[in-house]
């Protein structure tokens, strides 16, 4: 191995890099404010590691054959055969392509003709399966979603433990705890100069947090495990709690070390003088302990602003689902069901995707982290004995799912710009923990995964990447091209650490100045929007 | 050695040389200092990092975390590596699938490092750990502490509900009655109203879910709702800390023979002498330290006088009482 100078950089500075970066000032660079770049991020967690290859195909002809058992399951539609993948856009595929670059494409399973059909019999795959309408959403032509959408595959996690990956899917970086801020944090940490006005920066909808590690406290996420959560946490309306205390004052701004800055803090009594405590409190120990101190200082100074700012309200006058429910096919009260109904859930069961909705369209916020599963909150963890078989009814649905929720997004025009959509200054990231072997050798966790991208900062009906159908059991990926931190254009397989390089560039940030990811990155090639 | 490996080592000689100068400190100082990684440490460091990091770069195994641990924590430790005596070190048997201790081999898999050499999915081969192993000099680990590192640390959800209990005199049955779901005993919430707090993981675990989120605002994990344990100073623990401090203070002041907030004897009235004493006795409750005069006052004046009112000093009460919750003492320890 040569001993190189980045090699050497990268273990001299080790963990400690991102608080070095913190001092010189570099996460807290702006977004560029070119117009067409999303301004809000949702990050959707699908829970437990996905069998993306069962809902969507990279591989060519002999790649499907190879390593995804044919079509059969008659109601419990599993596997497929490579005369049922299509373009989502219906164009003609080239299935003997190896890729990196194709459009996106998926083993058909609805029925063209009559898209609700659940109960006729696919004669592509000689009637072996029963129709499937779950996933036809990112399909259909009145809304062409696909057109917003790019898959990245076979990026490698480097782990493949929950935590692990979970935390590489939202830093870039997997470990045991976070050693980069995560992509949400980046991207709160950004827009938080140019939208002065959004109290919740970093909004986390259950699950492990987005952490901010080393940007300023503004990144850090606050945790509203449901929409339940919200009166009694952001607003002084109860008396049981406030009577007698609700009383603000605008006290002048001051940093942690004194220093006077523009505009007030809204703070009760109580409030001020905890400030002064605090503010006292610096220089008595190390450092560190002034970081902490001054995380809570700001933190302190936040819960302020945010209680005067009565967000109860706000959102209690934002509709959730308002304009995708005009469409007959698309009702508010969606069920879905699996097999012949074995299993029936509610799109509330799925995951607090009304309440995500509402928190981006009141403008409240820069990024939500939601946690999102299936029907009946069935995680895909599915290590079970057929596992792979109804993990695969489950991801059709909780893809239609995320598929409703951005075309919601879609119909919804942007507060801040009108001539845009909700969607468009979104940029929907759908993740998991990692990905899982493949459906022929059962369903474990495995390495190899994808990120899903909708709306805003991005060229859609792409899929870049593919699997290594050289490899036996469960394959890992492909190379792609990739724009390295360097600006160099390399040809290498993706990682974890391109994922979340790729999601940072949508929003304008340049690598190696806005942001940075230890061990290295690249932006995947012609995905972002110049 | 490698042009660029001076810039792991020379911060090292800077640090240590700046000691050695007083002759008397200079014995001292050599046995704080560790040995520094060489170039060929730093090969070998790299050349397993792939393979290892994702689990080790965190905690007391954190041997990847940085140059710094992997030498301090790995090489210097005779445990794993002795040095000169590769097949005496238990870092080279892992490797080759032949551990002594609770692990036989590492990185944990089907396959032994040495397969995934033979294979090219790991580059650095056996045999040059073993090389450099046996090239190891006597190592020093260092032993000096980081002055910058952060001495404090944030109180958990858990220590925080049991502080509240006992510094309030509140209690499980303040919040909760006993029921059962399914056989099962969980804690049915007295109401909503009281903002009542359990964590999902607790028998009896809460039975409504928001008694559950509002431990997790606290910062609190959860193994059976996945959530990673957070002790950093986040909004959510402001904003929940603040409610929860308001509406506890009030319930503790509002129950009746609760010696808590005043013991026996211990008046409660608008009248400054009595407010400053109880202001002065609960800066040792809460935060262990007895305020001075000075800072009675000052607490006095900013946020008793301004919340109380001529017929009604409970909302006073409540916001010193609140404040003591909230100040960075409590917080943190």
């Amino acid at each position: 191995m040569k001993l190189s100078r980045r090699n050497l950089f990268q273990a001299a500075f080790g963990a400690a890099h991102v608080g070095l970066l913190g001092r010189y000032g570099l996460p807290s660079a702006m977004a560029q404010s070119a117009s067409g770049r999303p301004t809000k991020m949702l990050a959707i967690w699908l829970v437990g590691g996905l069998h993306w290859e069962s809902f969507f195909a990279p591989m060519t002809r002999a790649g499907i054959q190879k390593f995804i058992p044919p079509a059969q399951g008659g109601n419990y539609a599993y596997g497929y055969n490579p005369e049922q993948v299509e373009h989502l856009d219906r164009s003609p595929v080239d299935l003997m392509s190896s890729g990196p670059a194709r459009k996106l494409r998926v083993p058909v399973y609805w029925n063209w003709a009559h898209p609700a059909d659940r109960s006729g019999n696919n004669p592509v795959v000689g009637n072996a399966q029963v129709y499937r309408p779950e996933g036809y959403v990112w399909a259909n032509p009145a809304y062409k979603l696909y057109e917003k959408a790019v898959l990245l595959v076979g990026a490698d996690q480097g782990t493949a433990a929950h935590a692990s990956g979970l935390i590489a899917s939202m830093s870039g970086v997997a470990g045991s705890t976070f050693r980069a801020p995560s992509v949400q944090a980046v991207v709160a940490n950004a827009m938080a100069s140019r939208f002065p006005d959004r109290p919740l920066p970093n909004v986390a909808l259950g699950g492990p947090l987005p952490m901010a590690l080393g940007l300023p406290a503004l990144a850090n996420p606050t945790l509203l495990s449901s929409s339940a959560s919200v009166e009694p946490t952001l607003s002084d309306r109860r008396d049981g709690t406030w009577y007698g205390l609700r009383a603000r004052k605008d006290e002048p701004d001051l940093a942690f070390d004194g220093t006077p800055m523009s505009g007030t803090v809204p703070a009760t009594a109580v409030d001020a003088a905890l400030l002064k405590a605090v503010r006292r409190e610096r220089g008595t120990s190390s450092a560190g302990t002034d970081g902490y101190l001054e995380q809570l200082y700001d933190t302190y100074k936040g819960a302020s602003r945010t209680i005067r700012r009565d967000m109860l309200s706000v959102l209690e006058k934002t509709p959730a689902w308002e304009k995708l429910k005009a469409d007959p096919a698309y009702p508010e009260d969606w069920m879905a069901c699996t097999g012949y109904a074995d299993a029936c859930g509610t799109m509330p069961s799925m995951g607090d995707y009304a309440f995500a909705l509402q928190l981006l369209k009141s403008d409240l916020v820069s990024t939500v982290n939601l946690r999102a599963t299936s029907i009946e909150g069935f995680t895909f963890d599915s290590h079970f004995v057929n596992g792979q078989i109804v993990h695969a009814q489950y991801l059709r649905i909780a893809l239609e799912m995320v598929g409703r929720m951005c075309l919601e997004m879609s119909l919804t025009p942007s507060r801040s710009d009108p001539s845009r959509s909700l969607l468009d200054e979104t940029l929907v990231y759908v993740y998991s923990d990692f990905g899982r072997t493949f459906p022929k050798v059962g369903s474990d966790h495995h390495p190899a995964t994808c990120a899903l991208l909708v709306g805003g900062g991005i060229q859609g009906n792409q899929m870049i990447g593919g699997y290594d159908e050289r490899m036996e059991g469960s394959p890992m990926g492909i190379p792609v091209r990739l724009v390295e931190e360097s600006g160099d254009i390399a040809t290498r397989t993706p990682t974890s650490q391109d994922v979340a390089a790729t999601v940072l560039r949508a929003y304008g940030l340049v690598p190696g100045k806005d942001f940075f990811i230890p061990g290295g990155y690249g932006v995947f090639d012609g995905v972002v929007r110049s | 050695m490698n042009r660029y490996a001076w810039l792991v080592v020379l911060p090292w000689m800077a640090a240590c040389s700046s000691e050695v100068t007083p002759s008397t400190m200079r014995s001292q100082a050599q046995s704080a200092c560790g040995t520094p990684a060489t170039s060929e440490t730093l090969r070998v460091m790299e050349g397993l990092k792939p393979h290892c990091e994702g689990c080790h770069a965190q905690g007391a195994r954190g041997y990847f975390a940085s140059v710094e641990a992997f030498q301090g924590l790995l090489v210097a430790d005779a445990r794993l590596v002795k040095s000169g005596d590769p097949d005496g070190s238990e870092l080279l048997r892992l490797l080759e699938g032949q551990g002594t201790g609770a692990f036989k081999q590492m990185p944990i898999g089907q396959k032994t490092y040495a397969q995934l050499v033979s294979e090219g999915t790991a580059k650095l081969p056996v045999e040059a750990v073993r090389a450099w192993i046996q090239g190891l000099g006597a190592q020093q680990r260092d032993a000096r502490p980081d002055r910058d590192a952060p001495r404090i640390t944030r109180m958990s959800a858990e220590q925080m509900q049991r502080a509240l209990y006992q510094q309030l005199g509140l209690g499980y049955d303040d919040f909760f009655v006993n029921a059962k779901e399914f056989g099962f005993d969980m804690a049915e919430s007295r109401g909503e109203e009281y903002l009542p707090l359990q964590s999902p993981d607790a028998i009896p675990a809460p039975r409504q879910y928001i008694s559950g989120e509002r431990y997790h605002g606290l910062g609190g994990g959860s193994v059976m709702n996945q959530v990673s344990a957070d002790r950093s100073p986040s909004p959510t623990l402001a904003l929940t800390l603040t409610q929860v401090s308001q509406r506890w203070c009030r319930k503790a002041l509002a129950r009746q023979d609760n010696t808590a907030l005043f013991p026996k004897g211990a008046a409660r009235t608008a009248d400054p002498a009595d407010v400053k004493a109880t202001l002065k006795r609960w800066s040792l409750h809460f935060l262990g330290e007895r305020f001075t005069d000075a800072q009675v006052d000052e607490l006095y004046t900013d946020v008793f006088v301004p919340l109380a009112t001529p017929t009604d000093t409970e909302p006073a009460y409540v916001g010193v009482c609140s404040y003591f919750i909230r100040h960075p003492h409590w917080v943190f320890y």
